[in-house]
């Protein structure tokens, strides 16, 4: 009973069995789909189309002739028939490789030094809910040896931390998480980082780790259920070290592993990285940083005083959820810029054809789209522009359809369909950026600041390293202040874990940085919900938040 | 009265301040509360629910419409009470417990307020047994929000909790399907906030 599935240009022809889904035929194949949402039929990131065959889908039996296109989601979809041809669209899967996100600044990480062929090694690590980052370095000089990051191999069961909670019932369940970030995550990267270095995993000592609450607790083993529901409490905040063979890490069995210390269910070791690396302690004053992603993380420091705060944005920025969003890797669309006419002019990762957007990319088009007056405040296309320019389509939604402008038409594209941007999307989008904003606007609020005044704000995480700031900006992403005041930090958490390694007061200091922020529910405070809609509009409904954004009616 | 142009659209276009300014107006000129309502403020939310369902317009123009609307409410609701109008039936929502999402909840509430039904707000964490002591103040819907993958499985011990009344459970909340819904045994599912008008419509047979 074969299955041909077409991805892209490639055809791939598998042997189909009745009974599982179309997700777990295309798992055994190698073939990885986004099942975010663990496979329960939820998300979407698993879509693709049936082109021909007999398909049980969504309880319902359907035979499509050839030549067919019937959109269904592959977990909830099994095969029926002799054969059948299915159509996967790389927004799809699971593209391995991830995106290079271990650049980070620290005062001593000099590649120039050199480590003798004897020196004990260590290796720092950020475990993301995404993405893993390895360093390998020598501890006593801080010389980096090597660098490699690869996908969170637990996203093939769960995509974002909620669900993953939700997957992880049993103690079984956890050690299945545990195993997937220990043993097919972090020791294939330290394979790679000593393979690239020369030098036997044996030699690596210590290991550091920094993360979200609930990676740390998976990748320690612990139970995380309780951080999934009110009050969210996590089993423990400051972990003893441990020696590396009880957690089964490739390295040197009695070598040690320390785990940075986490403030609150959602504001994980990862901020408590941030915080240490970007000095927002000891470099006094006022300051504000922020971690965007999945969850924005916001942290307020005022002369050794810590506030913060965790708010849920959503997917967006990393590219899911949204029809032709992708991961920032090869392939997609990271920056985008046009004139009056809408000549969209977009870089691709990797310089080749693109065949989807990722979230710095989707900011551009918001920004250079409103500017020009093409996207309304509220999000909407000017859809006459639209048909002048030769850039509209219409997508297919599950009631009715959405406008959406082409962005890439098909010719042009890697994969002979058009990268399209639908309002839908931008719906998605503004809900992300307005839960950002909204909690920045909240917390400084309680204190009586106003976000405009702020003299230094720290941007953390992979992802801020490419947004355009301006474009950010003019969305109401971020607050408009002069540029100058914006400092990007990279993998702050990566940072701690090498910091942890280098230094010998770190942890110590990072202990200490976990005990003092005074954790804000924003689902408690008044304003949040207001803060919210307001923020919803391009830039904001409050246009004189931000001045130098020019607001056309 | 006919429908008051101004007020009409005020609410449909959000505009919070001058939708409190009219009504005050309206009021202190001695206008009649539940003709604004029902001439002007319920066709407001009604009319930005069908543009809705035909995806003219979305979540954030919506709930900025019914930001306007709920203050518009909040000043006529008391003279509502004592001019004793009566709401096309009791309904109570509430988001479950273990979660504190509520701006869906709200829309979802407002919605109905804006079709012309009485709505318990229960607020967020809600337990079985605040859904059932709404249940016991005369709610004949038991509307359920969940944001959250980790605190929907609590509907069920809801439905569960609720079998022997005569009041529907109505669930919905972004990870919730139609699917999950009959799983458990609920009366009904709502994707949005104007589904969740017409599938309360339907199952307490208000409107045809
Ligand atoms: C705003 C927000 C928050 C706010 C909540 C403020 C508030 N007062 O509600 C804050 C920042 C506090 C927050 C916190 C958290 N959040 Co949050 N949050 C969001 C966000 C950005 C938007 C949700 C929203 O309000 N949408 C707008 C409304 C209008 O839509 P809606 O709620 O879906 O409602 C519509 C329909 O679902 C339906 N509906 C809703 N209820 C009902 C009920 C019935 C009966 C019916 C018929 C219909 C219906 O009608 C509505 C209107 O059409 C989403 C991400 C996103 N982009 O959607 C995450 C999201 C929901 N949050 C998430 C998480 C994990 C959290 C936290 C647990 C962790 C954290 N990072 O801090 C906390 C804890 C929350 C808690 N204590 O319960 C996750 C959930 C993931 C999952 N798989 O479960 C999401 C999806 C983000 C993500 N991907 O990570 N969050």
């Amino acid at each position: 009973m074969p299955l041909h599935i077409q991805l892209g240009s490639r055809r791939v022809s598998i042997a189909a069995e009745a009974h599982p889904t179309l997700a777990q035929l295309l798992e055994r194949a190698g073939l990885h789909l986004n099942l975010r949402c663990g496979g329960e039929g939820i998300c979407g990131g698993c879509r693709l189309q049936l082109a021909e065959g007999t398909f049980h889908v969504d309880g319902v039996t359907l035979t499509l002739p050839a030549g067919s296109r019937h959109e269904a989601f592959a977990c909830q979809t099994r095969v029926l028939s002799a054969d059948g041809e299915i159509i996967v669209p790389a927004g799809s899967l699971l593209e391995t490789g991830g995106q290079i996100v271990s650049e980070f600044h620290a005062p001593n990480a000099n590649s120039a030094q050199t480590t003798s062929a004897t020196a004990p090694l260590a290796a720092a690590v950020d475990i993301g809910t995404t993405t893993v980052a390895l360093v390998l370095l020598d501890p006593a000089t801080g010389h980096i040896l090597a660098r490699a990051s690869q996908y969170n191999q637990q996203i093939r069961k769960a995509d974002d931390v909620a669900s993953r909670i939700s997957f992880c019932r049993t103690e079984a369940e956890v050690r299945v998480m545990q195993e997937l970030v220990i043993g097919q995550t972090i020791n294939p990267l330290l394979a790679e980082a000593c393979a690239a270095a020369g030098v036997q995993t044996g030699r690596v000592e210590r290991l550091a780790v920094a993360g979200n609450t609930v990676m740390e607790h998976l990748f320690l083993g612990l139970p995380v259920e309780s951080i999934g529901r009110l009050p969210f409490n996590a089993v423990r905040h400051i972990h003893p070290p441990c020696e590396a063979a009880t957690l089964g890490l490739a390295m040197r069995p009695r070598g040690s592993v320390d785990v940075v210390p986490s403030v609150a269910g959602y504001i994980g070791g990862d901020i408590v990285a941030d915080i240490h690396a970007a000095h927002l302690l000891s470099r006094g004053g006022e300051s504000v940083l922020v971690d965007v992603g999945t969850n924005s993380e916001i942290v307020y420091a005022q002369g050794g005083r810590l506030l913060a705060c965790a708010t849920a944005a959503g997917p967006a920025f990393e590219g899911a959820g949204l029809l032709h969003g992708r991961r920032a890797s090869p392939g997609a669309i990271e920056h985008v810029r046009c004139d009056t006419k809408l000549d969209f002019q977009c870089d691709v990762i990797g310089g080749g054809k693109a065949d989807g957007i990722c979230g710095s990319g989707i900011i551009d088009f918001l920004a250079v789209g409103f500017r020009c007056g093409l996207i309304n405040a509220h999000g909407r296309f000017d859809i006459e522009r639209l048909q002048h320019a030769g850039c509209y389509a219409q997508s297919p939604l599950a009631r009715g359809s959405s406008h959406a402008c082409v962005l890439v038409p098909a010719a042009a594209s890697a994969n002979g369909q058009a990268v399209v941007v639908t309002e839908r999307d931008i719906e998605q989008v503004l809900k992300a950026k307005a839960a950002t904003y909204a909690g920045l606007k909240t917390l400084l609020t309680l204190q009586g600041r106003n976000v405009r005044d702020i003299p230094r704000f720290v941007l953390a995480g992979g992802f801020a390293r490419h947004i355009d700031l301006a474009n950010a900006i003019t969305l109401g992403l971020l607050p408009d202040l002069p540029l100058e005041r914006f400092e990007v930090l990279g993998n702050g958490s990566l940072a701690g874990a090498y910091l942890a390694l280098t230094d010998a007061a770190a942890l110590l200091a990072m202990e200490h940085i976990s005990r003092l922020p005074q954790a804000i529910e924003l689902n408690r405070t008044q304003d949040f919900e207001d803060n919210f809609i307001d923020a919803l509009l391009i830039p904001n409904l409050n246009t004189e938040e931000f001045p130098s954004v020019e607001i056309h009616s | 009265m006919a429908k008051n142009e101004e007020l009409f659209n005020a609410i449909c276009k959000g505009q919070r301040k001058l939708v409190e300014e009219i009504v005050n107006q309206a009021v202190a000129g001695g206008a009649s509360v539940v003709e604004l309502l029902n001439d002007s403020m319920i066709p407001a939310m009604r009319n930005m629910g069908d543009k809705f369902s035909k995806n003219e317009v979305y979540v954030p123009e919506m709930l900025i419409a019914a930001r306007a609307m709920a203050a518009g409410l909040k000043i006529i609701e008391p003279i509502l009470v004592s001019a004793g109008h009566k709401p096309l039936a009791k309904v109570c929502i509430g988001t479950v417990k273990g979660d504190l999402h509520d701006i869906g909840k709200n829309l979802v509430a407002m919605m109905l307020k804006g079709a012309g039904y009485e709505v318990d707000d229960l607020g967020v964490d809600c337990d079985a047994a605040k859904f059932q002591a709404a249940v016991d103040r005369g709610a004949q819907a038991v509307l359920c929000s969940a944001l959250l993958t980790t605190t929907m499985p609590y509907m069920k011990t809801i439905t569960e909790a609720l079998r022997t009344s005569t009041a529907k459970v109505v669930i919905g909340g972004a990870p919730v399907t139609q699917q999950y819904a009959t799983e458990i045994g609920a009366a009904g599912y709502g994707a949005d906030a104007n589904d969740a008008v017409k599938v309360i419509d339907q199952l307490l047979g208000v409107r045809a």
